[in-house]
């Protein structure tokens, strides 16, 4: 353990939030199926790991009636959090600066406890003391969340990782690791023969897939952690819920709900694995076969949770839904019977015939990225369609419109999104446009903040200039003022489009403009609360 | 212990029941471990009177063949399957053959008592068995060896494993349940069927690797490999280990690396010079070389030859040492009429591409004469004036002789470092015939084999598929059958099925029996090609 707290102290990892590790997500998929988890607006939160509670700080800022505690090695990365916490003037959030193996009972109770990226990356008595923390720090009816590294998928990864390993047996200093590692993957990716024996080109072209997908330019501390860590012990999914179940757990899902699903899968593979697997940790153990699974993200119960059956639809009425899908065809006719698509940005599309389900999505579009809940999105769509509203829990129209929604969540959710609760974030720019807190604070260190949905945004240009003056101080006016200031200073260049110089009037309208979309851009990114 | 013990008797069943077959490896007879231990710089045990171990004999499949063709030495076999020692007992008495010994007994029983060997030979032992066995084998491997010995030992190995082993983590997983080893081989091919048929290649690029290798496999384990696939991929061990950590045990036990039976593996020079520039400067040794090597490769077997930390090797490969080796060629010249005349490139290659060029004429002569009389392996002194006859007017002037013979074994180990297809080095020269004599006699061991039906043993030590035709004749060439007696024999039986050109059935007798002869010419002749013959 000493190895790895020095290791952390040396090269902090980028601590960032990660979406499908916040409550809301927990939450979500637990309710899915069948537990009532503690709802998140008075919580309390626990994450084993929480480097510089770059994970931690965003949720308790959006979170204000919850309460968070975060645990890490690394004493480097807890007192940065803490500098971050203290600048925030955060009360609900605690980072301690603590080995887990000295959590006990009497730690406190918590009803979402988070371990990401700890549990592969650490001892087997580590493991088993976080798992045992899984069950003697939760709350009966508590969520948590431990993802790890599995196999089969890590098998390949382990043939790149095993070659660094021992090019690097004698280099001790982290920053020549890193330099001698990406030498090493450049000259494998261009030393193994593409025409040598099958299994070369195999490797061949795997080598160069990590090469361009996992070693980009920069993250050398993802590289360093995840590559080039002392411990990697990667474990089937299987063995993983038997480990859980010996520390009286039971495997509930995964954050990434999708992938629990046989039915994406073709119709005769899908028909195939029901025959061949028994149970759900069966099934979900061939999937991971089929597709390769690298990584997972499990979400662990109390053993004697009893989970309630089938997803009935008045269940589906606790959901907030978003989303991002565009009615393919300009000619949307939510009156009619036809049957019109929808498309996710990735692609993906979801058909209907059904009315109401026609102008509840084209309802979200409107909204996105803002999360409707159930019955205000029925209640709009009636609105949009002059109808009135079923009340009746069991009116066929609201049954059709939860069952059309889920389907576009289980596809995938980029068509869908369900949540337990709509953060506070606006659409609407007032004259003294307010960023968030954390991601203001964020702004100062880098081009990467988190929004107000718990995702990473990249800021580049002028909204990352003009993020340190959004925190409700400056009105529109005095924002232009500033703009102004640039261009005098020459900081901000703006021309006319054939190059020359504007003139002053012109410049202001200009000016006013790129106010405009920048606030416009930040909003629809979910950054702006008021 | 105690676990041991348990895992000993579970494998002790299962060759029971699904018995390995019964097969020889030509990569482990002494001719191949003397051969690169002699480049090495060793001086080896001579092959005619030596005494060899093969622990993990088997039916004596491997063992028995060597036997045969080296009768002055000495072979002593165990194996933990009394059914399979049982078995190769049957062959040894029908070949009445007296210096081989097989015997059942567990490896962890072995003492020095059983002797001292020149060779030891440990297939496809060491990654299936528990850690103290293989501790126990690298111990016979140093207690057992003559101080000039070489022990040959095979291992599954990383990072080719990696991939392979995820596979074999599959399909213990869908047969965790089953007992019954038939039944276990059935499920395993459902499911690889099921892998092949169902992994998605599109979108995830983890998958369309898995899916490569799956049908890798599919194709290697063809349906009538069952015991491999029971006893390589589903059992209950399956440790592979890397190269450098191998090498680290055998040190341990006080041995050494020496190299590998595939010699040009062990080289960098195969390799375009850049990469190979490169390599020589990332790796102080030759293990940390051959790691590289096989990271490069993905290997995932290995043969590895081990001797006493006490013998000293040269890292030079010596030509001057070639004069020990008889070499054979089973290359072909690229050009219809290859020129002798100085100055003149000869291209020789072989079916799977490998090739090389020489325009030294007394080097083109001894590849020709090599193409004519293989597959004979030529003392290399003889091929030296054997290739001088045949540069006639042209020949080499005693001046210039010894540099002339000695560029001729630089081109030859050269070749030889590449591919050993398109050049064999050999520390002696099986005793088998080209021509076919009037009464003709094939080697007893393939004699026994077909009357089996097992596959065939050459006196090169290749395994070789048994057709229907040569299972009826081999058994009868046994010098005192000639060639009427063979067509009278072909005549009798329904296992010859000839048909003409255009697939019409032969009706004529005159033509029938013309076809007939033909035939028995053709397969006296493969025969001949095919090293089986040796009288």
């Amino acid at each position: 353990m000493d190895q790895i707290q020095t290791a952390y102290d040396q090269i902090p990892y980028n601590s960032v939030s990660f979406p499908q590790t916040h409550p809301d997500r927990l939450a979500t998929v637990a309710t899915l199926l069948g537990l009532d988890p503690p709802p998140i607006e008075r919580c309390r939160v626990l994450e084993l790991g929480c480097a510089s509670g770059g994970n931690l700080l965003p949720m308790a800022q959006g979170l204000p009636g919850s309460e968070f505690v975060g645990l890490d090695l690394s004493g480097r990365q807890v007192s940065e959090g803490q500098k971050a916490i203290a600048a925030l003037g955060l009360k609900n959030i605690v980072l301690l600066h603590q080995n887990l193996l000295e959590v006990e009972p009497d730690f406190g109770q918590f009803d979402y406890i988070i371990a990401h990226g700890v549990y592969s990356w650490v001892p087997p008595a580590v493991q088993a003391k976080l798992l045992d923390i899984c069950r003697r720090n939760l709350r009966p009816n508590g969520v948590a969340y431990v993802s790890y590294n599995t196999y089969p998928g890590w098998r390949l990864h382990s043939t790149v990782r095993d070659m660094l390993l021992y090019h690097l047996q004698q280099v001790a200093e982290p920053a020549e690791r890193i330099s001698q590692a990406r030498e090493l993957i450049d000259f494998l990716a261009e030393s193994i023969l593409a025409e040598g024996n099958p299994h070369a080109s195999f490797l061949h072209s795997y080598v160069n897939y990590v090469r361009e997908r996992f070693l980009p330019d920069g993250d050398d501390a993802y590289l360093f952690h995840n590559e080039l860590a002392e411990v990697n012990e990667p474990v089937y999914f299987h063995q993983f819920a038997e480990r859980a179940a010996e520390h009286g757990l039971k495997y509930l899902g995964e954050a990434q709900f999708q992938t629990m699903l046989a039915t994406n899968l073709p119709p005769k593979v899908a028909a195939s694995l029901s025959r061949i697997a028994r149970n759900t940790i069966a099934l979900e153990q061939y999937m991971d076969f089929l597709r390769n699974r690298t990584f997972r993200q499990t979400l662990l119960c109390h053993q004697e949770v009893q989970l309630k059956g089938k997803l009935t639809p008045d269940r589906l009425a606790y959901f907030y839904m978003a989303s991002s899908a565009l009615p393919e065809s300009p000619e949307l006719d939510i009156f009619s019977t036809r049957v019109d698509k929808f498309r996710a940005p990735n692609g993906d599309t979801l058909a209907t015939d059904h009315p109401i389900t026609k102008a509840a999505l084209f309802h979200l579009s409107r909204m996105w990225p803002q999360a409707v809940q159930f019955n205000d999105l029925l209640a709009a769509a009636c609105r949009l369609l002059n109808i009135n509203v079923p009340q009746d829990p069991l009116s066929p129209d609201r049954q059709i419109l939860g069952a059309n929604l889920l389907k576009g969540f289980t596809y995938n959710e980029d068509l869908v999104e369900f949540h337990v609760y709509a953060p506070h974030f606006t659409l609407e720019i007032g004259d003294r446009p307010v960023v968030s807190p954390v991601a203001r604070y964020e702004a100062r260190r880098g081009s990467r903040v988190t929004n107000l949905r718990h995702e990473l945004v990249n800021l580049e240009g002028l909204p990352h200039s003009m993020f340190p003056y959004l925190d409700g101080s400056w009105n529109r006016a005095g924002l232009l003022r500033i703009l102004e200031k640039w261009v005098a200073e020459g900081v901000l260049e703006v021309r006319q489009e054939d190059g020359g110089p504007m003139a002053a009037n012109q410049l202001r309208d200009t000016l006013a403009e790129m106010l405009e979309s920048t606030l416009r851009s930040l909003a629809n990114a979910a950054l702006l609360i008021s | 212990m105690g676990e041991f013990k348990a895992a000993v008797q579970a494998a002790e069943n299962i060759y029971d029941r699904v018995p390995y077959p019964v097969i020889s490896h030509s990569s482990t007879h002494p001719d191949r471990l003397a051969t690169v231990a002699t480049l090495l710089g060793m001086d080896p045990a001579p092959l005619e009177q030596c005494r060899v171990l093969e622990i993990g004999c088997a039916g004596g499949g491997n063992l028995i063949p060597m036997a045969q063709a080296l009768p002055d030495s000495k072979f002593v076999g165990i194996d933990l399957s009394a059914e399979q020692v049982a078995q190769g007992e049957t062959m040894r008495t029908a070949l009445r053959l007296t210096n081989v010994t097989l015997q059942q007994m567990d490896i962890m029983e072995v003492t020095p008592a059983l002797g001292d060997f020149d060779y030891i030979i440990a297939h496809g032992i060491y990654s299936w068995v528990p850690l103290p066995v293989r501790d126990k084998l690298l111990e016979i491997c140093r207690q057992n060896l003559a101080p000039n010995g070489v022990a040959y030992v095979s291992y599954n190995t990383y990072p080719g494993w990696n991939m392979l082993g995820a596979l074999r983590e599959m399909m213990r997983y869908h047969t965790r349940r089953l007992v019954d080893p038939q039944a276990q081989i059935t499920e395993a091919r459902v499911l690889l069927d099921f892998l092949a048929k169902s992994i998605s290649t599109d979108g995830n690029t983890h998958g369309s690797f898995l899916y490569v290798y799956v049908n890798y496999i599919k194709d290697y384990f063809l349906p009538k490999n069952d015991a491999f696939l029971l006893h390589d991929e589903l059992a209950e061990i399956n440790d592979p280990i890397y190269f450098h950590q191998f090498a680290e045990q055998a040190e341990k036990h006080g041995l050494k690396y020496l190299g590998d039976v595939q010699f040009s593996s062990m080289l960098a020079t195969n390799l375009p010079a850049e990469i190979s520039n490169q390599l020589r400067r990332m790796a102080n040794n030759t293990v940390e070389l051959e790691q590289y090597l096989d990271f490069l490769t993905n290997r995932m077997f290995r043969q590895s030859l081990l001797c006493h930390q006490a013998v000293r090797l040269s890292a030079q490969l010596n030509p001057t040492r070639l004069r020990r080796f008889y070499v054979a060629s089973s290359a072909l010249a690229e050009s219809d009429k290859p020129s002798l005349a100085p100055g003149q490139v000869e291209r020789f290659q072989t079916p799977d591409g490998a090739n090389f060029a020489t325009d030294q004429p007394l080097a083109k002569a001894a590849m020709l004469h090599l193409i004519d009389v293989w597959p004979q392996a030529v003392a290399f002194d003889d091929l030296v004036t054997q290739a001088q006859a045949r540069l006639g007017s042209r020949q080499v002037g005693a001046d210039r002789l010894d540099e002339e013979t000695r560029m001729l074994g630089a081109n030859l180990l050269k070749a030889y470092s590449y591919s050993d297809n398109l050049v064999e080095l050999h520390v002696y020269a099986p005793r088998f015939v080209s021509d076919i004599s009037e009464r003709p006699v094939a080697s007893p061991v393939a004699r026994f084999q077909a009357r089996q039906g097992h596959s065939l043993t050459n006196l090169r030590h290749e395994r070789l598929n048994l057709d229907k035709i040569s299972a009826l004749i081999l058994p009868y060439l046994d010098g005192e059958h000639d060639r009427a007696g063979l067509l009278a024999l072909m005549q009798a039986s329904d296992a010859v099925e000839i048909t003409r050109q255009d697939g019409r059935p032969i009706e004529d007798p005159a033509e029938w029996n013309f076809a007939l002869a033909e035939l028995l010419q053709a397969k006296l002749q493969q025969f001949a090609n095919a090293a089986l013959l040796v009288g």
